[in-house]
Order: C-alpha cells, then structure tokens, then sequence
C-alpha cells in the first residue's frame, strides 16, 4: 500500500524515521564524563581493602598471641624453681654448696633460693606468681619434712602465699598440703588409699623478707667482691672448695 | 525518579541524579550526533562534550519548555561546534560547491528501515547533511541555521533544496520511497 503525499511531508518523514532514534552509548563515555565533573577516584576499593588487612593483621596480633606453655604437654604444669636470670651470686652460691653445707640446710629445713636443687627434698613447688616477682624469700612450712621454696609474688609485704604441697612422708605415705589464702588443707594418703584432711586456719606465712640475696647458709653472708680484690678475696674464701676440685697434673714417670 | 527530582540533583552536583539523567537521554543524543558525524567515536566524543556542557549549566535552565529540548539545543550546538573545531567541513564538500557530488547507494547498508535513511543522510556531503539535519530533523529555521553555520541564509536555503533532493533519490533507489506518480509530482509516495 501506498501512501501519497506531497513534498512538503518530507520532513515529517524524516522526522517520523530518525526522530526517536535510539543508540546506546560505551560505558567509557560516562566513565570520562564523570571523571570529568568529580575528579578521578584513585583506588578507593584498593586502599580500603589495604586497611582492612592491616586492622585484621593487627587485631590478630594483639589478640591471638601464643602462650608460653604452647609447648608443654596438657596437664603438665611447668616447676619454676627459679625465674631469676643466673648472675655472678648464682655461681658463686653454688660453688659453695659442698656436702657439709647441704647437710646444713637439711638439718635447719632451710633452702636457699637461689640454690633449688640442693638438699634431698622431693618438693615440688607451685607458685601463684604474677609477672613481678621481685626478690626471694625464704617460706618456713611448720613440718619437718617439707622444705618449700618460694619467691615474692608481689611486691606488697601482706602477701599470702597459695600453692600445692606433695612430699612422701617416709611410711608408705603421701602427704598433700593444699594451702590456699584462708585456708591451709593438709591431706594424708595412705597406702590403701585412704585420705585423711585436715582443715586449718591460714595466716599470712609469706611474709616477704627484705632482698636476702646475700644468703649462702645460716648465719652467713657472703662477702661483696669489688674488681680490685676480687680474684683474691675469692681464691681466699674458697680455699677449701677449689682444692677439692683441683686435680694435680701427673707426673711423666706415672703416666 | 522524576524529572524534577533528577535536575535537583543535579544541581546539587549529585553523581546519582546525573548518572540517572545520563542513562535517560543518552540514547536519543547519541542518535543525534551520530547523524552530524562521521563516525561512531566522532559521535561519543560529541555526546560527552555535550553532556558535560549539560551537567556544568544545568543552572541556566529556566523550566521554560521541555528539558529534553534544552538539552537537545546544547548537544546540537556541541555538533556543529565539533565539526568546526575539528574543519570536519573542509575535509568533505564546502556548502557552497556540492551540486556534482555523486554517492554510491550500495554502499549503503541494507538494515531497519529507520536506521537505513539514518544512514542514507550520514552519506550525504557534510554541508548537504548538516543543513538536512537541522532543518529537516532538528526544526531550525534557515536563519538560525545561517547564523549558526556562518553562511548566508540563502545558501542555507539552496544546500538543503540540493541535500533533499539527493537523499530523496537515494532512498528510490534503496526502495524506502517510491517514484512519485506524473500527476502528484514525482515524489509521491513512500513505501510501507
């Protein structure tokens, strides 16, 4: 079919084809058109995503930090006998931990600090420590068995001292001493199996002694060596010890 | 969103608002320019000078007539002044001295009737198509489109005597208008 119509509709023709024409533009002409009018954002996703990593980084950091017992098998507390760095003092206390004196400290139940192992006590000591501990102190337990060790646990003189006490008493029998801040629980074990406890009042036996450090023995304090005097002073102390240790060089004939 | 709405956003710069209007009116400009320029990307960089002369004097629109009209107005002028910046007229035929151009109507493609003549008019010299499109399509008077091209308005007259009746042989020969019967003229009917 055809429709007639007459030169002036050549426009409306026109119009009627083209006028609503559609075409549908890149996406980079709007890209260009808004970097245009608002400037050019550098990498907005990129640093935020930089941050969060890094927040993430920090806050497991922080928060997720290992502990010191990560290597210890479960149940296993770890024995501190001593947490004081090992200085000068340390070599010299036990240089003089010969026989004679070990036996010493057996007889008065008295351990040297800074000296754990001496002695034939089987104590095992548990410490409810906190991260300052300060200066030793010597703990006298009323029982002529248990020697215990102690250092402060704080560096407040009203201290009271908690911990766990097991030693075997020599009759098949095992002695537990559970002593907490009010109360001090003294447990038997037979050999059958049978427990006996007693409850008693606790009063604040840990009391914390001045910086004792220059304890080696009863009634003795160990001497203050300067540079100057030193290797004298200490060859003359220990006269007896190091001859002990000495061993003389054989003749060629013996040999 | 409204119409409204959209240019109050974008006149308080929002990126939302003009993002919105952009999506809307595109298509149809992008058409628009694409009928003044010689290709496809000439037509892009046209429609993004064009959009941000729209975004950038949003302010001036008055609610006088329609918005996309106002709009329409700067995309056009964006064209013309793309063609002059660029000498896209020296490069093709001078308004002035096109009455022997020939065009090759197979090159032409063959697709939808309406972007068939869209492409029968962007085969035309560059002068015929210009004064073609602003007149024809664009409604402009010969004066404005004098004025607007730095011609005379007689020539203006003349180039678009001569671009329609080139177009109109081409779209005969491409079957989109049939030879006009002897007693209507010869231009006289169009082909459904």
């Amino acid at each position: 079919m055809e429709d007639n119509f007459n030169p002036d509709n050549f426009e409306e023709f026109l119009q009627e084809q083209v006028g609503n024409q559609r075409m549908y533009p890149s996406d980079a002409v709007w890209r260009d058109i808004n970097k245009k009018l608002h400037g050019e954002k550098r990498w907005p996703a990129l640093t935020i995503a930089a941050f969060l990593l890094l927040s993430v980084t920090v806050g497991i950091c922080v928060h997720f930090t290992p502990k010191s017992s990560i290597f210890l098998k479960p149940g296993l507390e770890p024995i501190s006998i001593s947490k004081q760095p090992v200085t000068s003092d340390d070599v010299l206390n036990k240089l003089t931990s010969s026989a004679p004196f070990a036996n010493n400290n057996n007889n008065n139940n008295q351990v040297t600090s800074s000296a754990p192992n001496i002695g034939n006590t089987d104590e095992v000591a548990e410490q409810t420590t906190n991260s300052s501990i300060t200066d030793p102190a010597t703990v006298n337990i009323p029982n002529e068995n248990i020697a215990l060790e102690q250092k402060a646990t704080s560096r407040s003189s009203s201290a009271y001292y908690t911990g766990r006490v097991e030693n075997y008493s020599g009759k098949d029998e095992k002695l537990v001493l559970n002593k907490t801040e009010t109360s001090l629980v003294q447990e038997t074990v037979n050999e059958e199996g049978l427990i006996k406890s007693t409850v008693e009042e606790a009063s604040p036996i840990a009391q914390i002694t001045p910086p004792s450090r220059a304890i080696v023995s009863p009634g003795e304090f160990k001497k203050d060596y300067n540079d100057k005097n030193m290797v004298d002073e200490f060859l003359k102390d220990h006269k007896n010890d190091i001859t002990l240790y000495t061993v003389t060089k054989p003749e060629d004939g013996e040999a | 969103m409204t119409e409204e709405y959209i240019i109050a956003g974008c006149l308080h710069n929002e990126p939302s608002a003009q993002r919105e209007l952009y999506n809307r009116f595109s298509p149809k400009m992008l058409a628009v320019c694409y009928r003044f320029a010689q290709s496809r990307e000439d037509a892009e960089d046209m429609l993004q000078e064009g959009f941000i002369k729209v975004f950038t004097q949003i302010h001036t629109f008055q609610n006088k007539g329609a918005f996309e009209g106002w709009i329409r107005r700067i995309v056009v002028h964006t064209c013309i002044n793309f063609l002059k910046k660029y000498k896209k007229f020296n490069d093709s035929v001078d308004l002035a001295n096109a009455d022997y151009v020939y065009i090759k109507e197979e090159t032409i493609p063959s697709i939808m009737q309406a972007k068939q003549v869209t492409e029968c008019i962007r085969h035309l010299p560059i002068g015929y198509r210009t004064v073609l499109n602003l007149y024809a399509i664009e409604g402009y008077s010969h004066r404005e489109i004098a004025t607007m091209l730095d011609i005379e308005e007689s020539t203006s007259r003349s180039q678009y005597t001569r671009a329609k009746s080139m177009l109109e042989n081409i779209l005969i020969k491409k079957n989109i208008l049939e030879k006009p019967k002897a007693q209507f003229g010869w231009l006289a009917g169009v082909k459904k």
